[in-house]
């Protein structure tokens, strides 16, 4: 067990384990966790593929519970995981581990608290939002009102179904409130196994805390912390599986009708001549950069038909005004890695943006002999260094560049031609459309590449519980099927 | 020259000390009267007399790794002259062949006594003896492991059920990306485990890592080896601690687990009883004092490392028909002090050199 109680307000002493059906279970496998200045803070169990495959059986092996009490379960857990002291873990030390671990804004896992506290009051209705209409859930199956001894009285029915009964889930450490989709597939009545990223253990174990406190049945959820190596374990392991990673990850399982995979979002902001984006700053600004730009939802691209590179100044110079500060500060706003990987990063992007970006970003001093690569990046002089934002002006969105995402507040700006038309984005998790062109804003909500469409002043982040985000999580873990007992039969052709 | 059996073949518990067995080794295997064509011809490249300079196990660092070269050589100029005429054949036994064609060595018993060492360090473990038959889950065809285990179960009382099994094929699905053709071939494995299981009186299992956790996830199988096996043998690849723990505690906790590392070149390295104040569940012990296990520091290999440090396996083994005095191996491992009865170093969490163990390779997410 971890010594939650006695941890250091600074978040140090928290060791995750494996929580396994029975509880916590710490590995003979470890490795050292640190936070974004190198300090260690825990350890970290790993799993092995034995363990893995053994907790899934355990997970399927567990008794069933009935769907009212999971629903029950999920709401009262998502208000124990923004309120509760769980495991000797408060709100407050929860926030800050995941803040001073991940890099993220200490202010991001606040408003998590809330998100989370929000899609568990939701999930009944999201669940029932979600169900094809006419469909009946198999618990709601009419058995047992028997006009005669020995004949079931059903007639024909829809019945909504899962596609198998253990999800595995190789979660994403790049925001918190990515959780919260995973808790959709538990009140559909899977079992989810859990594997963190090592950047963000924090959320799916107070997850799985909160949801076992708040009378989950203990088989449903569990957190199986792994190698990278070992990862697809859970995914072989369990029946279906939702895995987030980059463009590789997409391509591997673009032909698996057993693995999710979602990736970057490339989402974008497209503005009309019409709309004047002097009036939209605030708009476009908030989609690139809210909640530290790492989301998939945040916009890397922005598209201009008038003045492309005047907004791109604007921007710029918006962004740049964001302040740099550590992690667990109140007013942090920009995401905070180890200083070695930052410089990595610096390094690339001085290579690939560095002479676009002097256009519009701080220059460099005549004769200063400051490494170029270090204007992407603001040592804290603790191991670590803030990730400036950067707005790259491209002459074209068919630039290579154009379609970039990066985890940090990052937006290439083109000019947007009309007969490029929508087809011409490439794939778009969120497009926030500022035009008066209705065709335009139809076209885009039809076509296959854009996922969601925001119309006006709607920042790409926006969302709300029950909305799909990267499509409905239930069309892919569940499927209708046809029941139909005798009296079907006797009843009338339709 | 001195009887070779005097000093290399005493029996193990009249052991002589280490630096004798190198001087007498030096004097066997470059006598040209005794030694091998390879090693007598050798001799006059070196920039040091063996047989005068080399008295120490320290001074055969001073030796170049001649390992890969015996991917090549024919077997007749290994076999050290003063073992011919002896009226039977060596018996040759080739490496695993992970890094290009298979390393071969002539054996004329070696083999077999430290099979008998391992088999008296098995009693310590309170695996089976004379009550039971073993069933062998390893390599056979030219692996010496199917042979020693053969002996094993010679010694033990136990008839020896093997399985076909060549390991090199499974290698090479996997290296080629049929990781179905490997499972199929598992799975081809355990079927006829299975059929030994239910039929015979086994008590004793030899099996490689991922066969172990293959059964564990079949539960007949797995329940069939729970029924009666009351030792279970493991070798061949690493083990990390948490698989080791879940197999011994969780899958199969009525049976004794004792591991073997080595390979073709090493000998077998069982692992020792645990003693109180252990900070290692599993250490190895190699076959001392024929075999040493030196563990150097990757950054410097002139240096050793200090005990409870991790180091790069060196093996050194002298023995009458093999001198191979300096092979850096591809493992890493922790070095522990010798313990009562167990004179030499032992080797304790030992993985693949280029295995963090605990890689997570992070992208965005």
């Amino acid at each position: 067990m971890t010594d939650d109680a006695a941890a250091a307000p600074d978040g140090t002493g928290c060791d995750i384990d494996v929580e396994r059906p029975a509880g916590p279970y710490r590995s003979a496998n470890r490795t050292t966790l640190t936070d974004v200045t190198g300090r260690p803070v825990g350890e970290l169990s790993l799993a092995p593929p034995l363990l893995i495959r053994q907790v899934i059986n355990e997970m399927r092996a567990a008794p069933e519970q009935a769907a009212d009490e999971r629903l029950a379960a999920l709401a009262r857990a998502g208000e124990l995981f923004a309120t509760a002291t769980l495991d000797g873990e408060t709100p407050d030390t929860y926030c800050r581990r995941q803040a001073l671990v991940s890099g993220l804004p200490v202010s991001v896992a606040r408003r998590t608290l809330g998100r989370v506290a929000q899609a568990g009051r939701a999930a009944a209705d999201t669940l029932s939002a979600q169900r094809p209409r006419g469909a009946v859930p198999l618990g709601d199956l009419p058995f047992g009102e028997p006009p005669a001894a020995g004949r079931t009285s059903a007639g024909a029915a829809v019945v909504w179904v899962r596609k198998g009964d253990v999800l595995g889930v190789l979660a994403p450490g790049n925001h918190p409130a990515t959780h919260v989709e995973w808790l959709g597939a538990l009140a559909l009545g899977y079992r989810v196994a859990v594997r963190p990223s090592q950047r963000d253990p924090f959320t799916p174990r107070r997850l799985v805390r909160a949801l076992r406190e708040a009378g989950l049945a203990p088989g449903y959820a569990s957190l199986l912390p792994t190698t990278h190596e070992h990862a697809e374990a859970i995914v072989d392991g369990a029946d279906l599986g939702l895995v987030y990673g980059g463009d590789s990850v997409v391509t591997r399982y673009a032909d698996s009708r057993r693995v999710l995979a979602q990736g970057p979002g490339r989402s974008k902001v497209l503005i009309t001549r019409d709309v004047p984006w002097r009036s939209h700053l605030d708009t476009i600004a908030d989609s690139v950069a809210a909640d530290a730009g790492v989301q998939c939802l945040n916009a890397s691209a922005v598209l201009c038909e008038d003045d492309a590179p005047g907004l791109a100044h604007a921007l710029a110079e918006r962004l740049a005004r964001l302040p740099l500060l550590p992690p667990g500060h109140t007013d942090a706003v920009l995401p905070v890695r180890p200083l070695d990987e930052a410089r990595r990063l610096a390094e690339q992007l001085h290579e690939s943006v560095g002479p676009l970006y002097e256009t519009v970003g701080p220059r460099l001093a005549a004769g200063s002999d400051a490494d170029p690569a270090e204007r992407f990046l603001a040592d804290l002089g603790d191991g670590s260094a803030a990730l400036r934002p950067v707005v790259v002006p491209l002459d074209s969105a068919r630039d290579p560049r154009f379609g970039i995402e990066l985890p940090f507040p990052y937006a290439a700006v083109a000019p947007w031609e009309p007969e490029l038309r929508p087809a011409a984005f490439g794939r778009t998790l969120a497009l926030t459309v500022l035009s008066e062109d209705a065709d335009l804003v139809r076209e885009c909500v039809a076509s296959p590449l854009i996922r969601n469409t925001h119309w006006g002043a709607v920042p790409t982040h926006w969302s709300r519980p029950g909305l799909p985000h990267d499509g409905a999580l239930a069309e892919f873990l569940m499927e209708s099927k046809t029941f139909a007992g005798e009296t079907a039969l006797r009843g009338p052709v339709m | 020259m001195r009887d070779v059996d005097a000093v290399l073949g005493t029996p193990w518990h009249e052991l002589p000390s280490a630096d004798a067995v190198v001087a007498a080794a030096m004097e066997w295997h470059f006598d040209p009267a005794t030694g091998s064509r390879f090693w007598v011809e050798r001799a006059a490249s070196l920039p040091f007399d063996p047989r005068k300079d080399i008295t120490t196990v320290a001074d055969l660092d001073r030796f170049p790794d001649v390992s890969s070269e015996w991917r090549e050589v024919p077997v007749e100029d290994l076999l050290p002259a003063g073992l011919r005429g002896l009226g039977r054949p060596p018996a040759v036994w080739e490496s695993g062949g992970t890094t290009g064609p298979p390393k071969r060595t002539v054996d004329l018993g070696q083999w077999a006594r430290n099979t008998r060492w391992w088999s008296e360090v098995l009693d310590q473990h309170g695996f089976p003896s004379h009550d039971g038959n073993l069933l062998f889950l390893g390599p056979t065809g030219p692996h010496v492991v199917a042979e020693a285990v053969r002996e094993l179960a010679r010694l033990r009382g136990a008839v020896f059920f093997p399985v076909d099994f060549d390991p090199r094929w499974v290698r090479r699905c996997l290296r080629d990306g049929h990781t179905d053709l490997a499972r199929h071939y598992v799975d081809h494995l355990l079927d006829q485990a299975e059929r030994v299981l239910a039929s015979q009186r086994v008590s004793l299992l030899y099996a490689t890592p991922p066969l172990l956790e293959a059964i564990a996830e079949r539960p007949r199988l797995a329940g069939l080896v729970r029924d009666q096996v009351r030792g279970i043998l493991w070798g061949g690849t690493s083990m990390d601690p948490e698989t080791l723990r879940l197999l011994s505690a969780e899958v199969f906790p009525g049976a004794v687990l004792g591991g073997l590392y080595g390979n073709t070149m090493m000998g077998g390295a069982p692992q020792r009883p645990a003693v109180p104040g252990d900070p290692h569940p599993c250490v190895f012990q190699p076959f001392h004092p024929y075999v040493h296990l030196s563990l150097l520091d990757p950054d410097d290999l002139s240096r050793e490392v200090a005990y409870g440090e991790r180091g790069r396996v060196c093996m050194r083994q002298l023995s009458p028909e093999v001198l191979l005095p300096y092979v850096l191996e591809r493992d890493v491992a922790v070095r522990v002090a010798p313990v009562a009865g167990y004179a030499g170093d032992g080797v304790a969490d030992v993985r693949p050199v280029d295995d963090g163990g605990a890689k997570i390779i992070e992208g965005v997410y």
